[in-house]
């Protein structure tokens, strides 16, 4: 939901307002769809980040999730790769496929039965001072017990001096079970670093 | 910007040809769209319609094993029958300033997956030939669409 705060008043525009209002907008309340629900930043390093519990905002009428991360690992190297798993699940139940380019020609690859999804890139440890991995990954119908969970994301970074990433990437969960956690973690890498933060978001449906 | 609701339509039992969104209201700046969909067959077509009229455009591709350029068969995507059983499609599409009387530009990233190496990966550029304000938006199967397909329609004004 938007923030909504009062940019104006007498005492500090020295105004006399015959409006109520004293120069602000009207506040109409909004029925938006896409809310922020939770979001992890990390203070000091971390193997994994997971969003559990997700049944509670399908009770709330959530139907469509999507993930929003800023990114690095320290991986010793300028890239890194993402992995997800849903539900705990580290069985041989995945899938991944992308559609990736690094300056070059691009290129479609992918990978089955494996232990995560990935296809998703971020930035290592030798990648550019400070430069961070963007990722967003939807997730949709993510508490239907019918269907397997198919992941959608764009994910890629900027590193000038060793040439950046961007993909188009999808994941398979081969598993009917509604999405109740999400975890995220680095393919390559031990551990996230200080920094990096996860955002979760949901809309309605 | 505030990004609200307009409609859910889930397809049931025995499929459905289409997905139709009708009346939409004009109070918006964009729709988002968002579809998890499943052919009957093995076509991974998905075509989109806005005002009875067709979308296309360019868009770039991924096989999982290929990548190309096209400039037709544009359009969502619907994972094939042939596909892992129960795995929908996922694609997002973005529909600007389409209470406009101008032709529409659509933006969509669409992926099928398998526990295979044959998937489809797009991102699409599109344009409407219709140049009244979208109120009617349509997604035709290539033959039907399978229950759980879902399709949800956002505006963001």
């Amino acid at each position: 939901m938007a923030n909504k705060s009062l940019q104006h008043s007498s005492l500090t525009d020295n105004i006399f307002y015959r409006s109520m209002l004293a120069g602000n907008d009207a506040y109409f309340p909004e029925f938006e769809s896409d809310d922020f629900l939770e979001e992890v930043v990390l203070s000091s390093s971390a193997s994994s980040v997971t969003f559990s519990g997700l049944a509670s905002y399908a009770t709330a009428g959530y139907k469509h999730l999507q993930i929003r991360a800023i990114s690095r690992t320290d991986r010793g190297s300028f890239s890194d790769n993402v992995s997800i798993t849903i539900n705990g699940n580290s069985g041989a139940n995945y899938s991944w496929h992308y559609l990736f380019s690094n300056s070059s020609s691009p290129i479609s690859s992918g990978s089955t039965s494996q232990n995560a999804m990935s296809g998703m890139f971020t930035a290592g440890s030798t990648a550019a001072a400070n430069a961070f991995g963007s990722l967003v990954a939807d997730f949709l119908d993510f508490n239907n017990s019918s269907t397997n969970t198919t992941m959608r994301a764009l994910s890629g970074y900027n590193d000038p001096a060793n040439t950046g990433r961007i993909a188009l990437g999808s994941g398979l969960f081969v598993n009917t079970s509604a999405v109740s956690s999400i975890a995220i973690a680095p393919r390559f890498g031990t551990n996230y670093v200080t920094g990096s933060r996860f955002s979760l978001y949901g809309s309605k449906g | 910007m505030a990004y609200e609701l307009i409609e859910t339509i889930e397809v049931g039992a025995g499929g459905a040809a289409s997905i139709e969104f009708t009346s939409i209201p004009q109070d918006g700046v964009d729709l988002v769209l968002v579809t998890s969909l499943r052919s009957s067959t093995t076509s991974n077509a998905a075509f989109l319609v806005l005002n009875d009229a067709s979308v296309t455009g360019k868009y770039l591709y991924g096989s999982g094993s290929v990548a190309d350029s096209y400039t037709s068969g544009w359009g969502l995507m619907s994972t094939p029958s042939s596909a892992t059983a129960n795995t929908p499609s996922s694609t997002g599409t973005y529909i600007s300033n389409y209470t406009s009387a101008t032709a529409h530009s659509v933006s969509v990233d669409a992926v099928t997956e398998n526990n295979a190496t044959a998937v489809t990966m797009t991102l699409n550029a599109g344009i409407s030939t219709s140049t009244t304000a979208v109120t009617n938006l349509k997604i035709n199967a290539a033959v039907t669409f399978v229950q759980y397909s879902t399709a949800s329609l956002y505006k963001i004004y």
